[in-house]
């Protein structure tokens, strides 16, 4: 078993990041997710509590297919919990394929900053567990180090949702806003393939200079 | 308000999934504002949701892409968010509902 964890701060208020996160797919940055549907969506005591099933597809080498039976289409089920009252929106995600050697689980908080609540901290914890005959501790490393490389990913998935909704909203009150250099400078960002030469499962993930912040750490059990 | 849409897992549920997104995401907005009474909240596109839910349910108990049964998933969230949830519920609001 093998545990790791991340905190990145978003340079945003709860609101703008709580709609973005709900709203994150479909994303230039997050492609492999294909399909989601809400199997259930209540409102319970103020709060909305959400069940979604996710489908993404990966590219991923014809020996694991034949090792593990797992084909490029995975399915994962997601709980969320959102309360503007108390602005906490949480996010349990457990994989629904290759369940007899795999298991993730992984969870996402998304809370204000409690220095500057113009700011929100997102919180990432994930727990790999692979039963393999051999090489489970190996597969463990490989699956966190690639799960690492795509948590930056969703969290500029998020940005890039967040600037998406901020173009919508001003398309629609017709205000012209200077955030155009800003803009392109994520543009610059998501447009350019990653460069890292080998996935570390303890690098932190590189984010845009002197705004968000993102720490993350792994260790094995 | 979006044009971004993220389809359905089932292409024939697809603009069920349209109507209902839509729906929702416009209340969603209201919702998270901090002005908005939360407490008795309740989900104003139900309707939209329960015909296209009947259309994956269907789907997914035909097809059955995955091998985990989501009940079970659910027993242990109902251990504990749920749990929570209900006892938070019952300390904070004394029995009376309106």
């Amino acid at each position: 078993m093998r545990i790791w964890s991340s905190e990145h701060t978003f340079d945003h208020e709860w609101e703008t990041v709580a709609m973005a996160a709900f709203k994150k797919y479909p994303n230039p940055l997050n492609r492999a997710v294909t399909g989601i549907d809400v199997v259930k969506q209540t409102l319970e005591a103020g709060k909305i509590l959400t069940e979604r099933i996710i489908q993404s597809h990966f590219s991923i080498p014809s020996w694991a297919t034949k090792l593990t039976g797992f084909s490029g289409t995975q399915y994962s089920h997601e709980y969320t919990v959102i309360d503007p009252h108390r602005k906490e929106f949480s996010l349990t995600t457990r994989n629904l394929n290759g369940s007899s050697f795999l298991r993730v689980d992984e969870k996402l908080t998304y809370k204000p900053d409690q220095e500057d609540p113009n700011k929100t901290v997102l919180k990432q914890d994930v727990i790999v567990t692979i039963t393999l005959p051999a090489f489970a501790d190996y597969c463990e490393k490989t699956f966190l180090s690639i799960y690492s490389q795509n948590a930056s990913k969703g969290r500029q998935g998020v940005e890039w949702v967040i600037d998406n909704l901020k173009k919508e909203y001003e398309e629609i009150s017709k205000k012209v806003s200077s955030e155009v250099h800003e803009m392109s400078e994520k543009m610059r960002h998501w447009s350019i393939p990653s460069t890292s030469s080998g996935p570390s499962c303890t690098s932190s993930a590189s984010t845009s200079s002197g705004g968000p912040t993102t720490s993350s750490s792994s260790k094995s059990q | 308000m979006s044009d971004r849409h993220m389809s359905s897992i089932f292409p024939e549920c697809d603009q069920l999934k349209q109507i209902y997104d839509k729906c929702f995401t416009e209340f969603f907005q209201k919702f998270i504002t901090p002005n908005y009474r939360h407490q008795y909240a309740v989900n104003p596109c139900e309707r939209f949701h329960e015909v296209y839910k009947r259309c994956v349910d269907e789907r997914l108990a035909k097809q059955r892409p995955f091998e985990i049964d989501l009940d079970e998933i659910r027993k242990e969230y109902l251990n504990t968010e749920d749990d929570k949830l209900k006892s938070r519920q019952n300390s904070s609001t004394p029995s009376e509902q309106k």
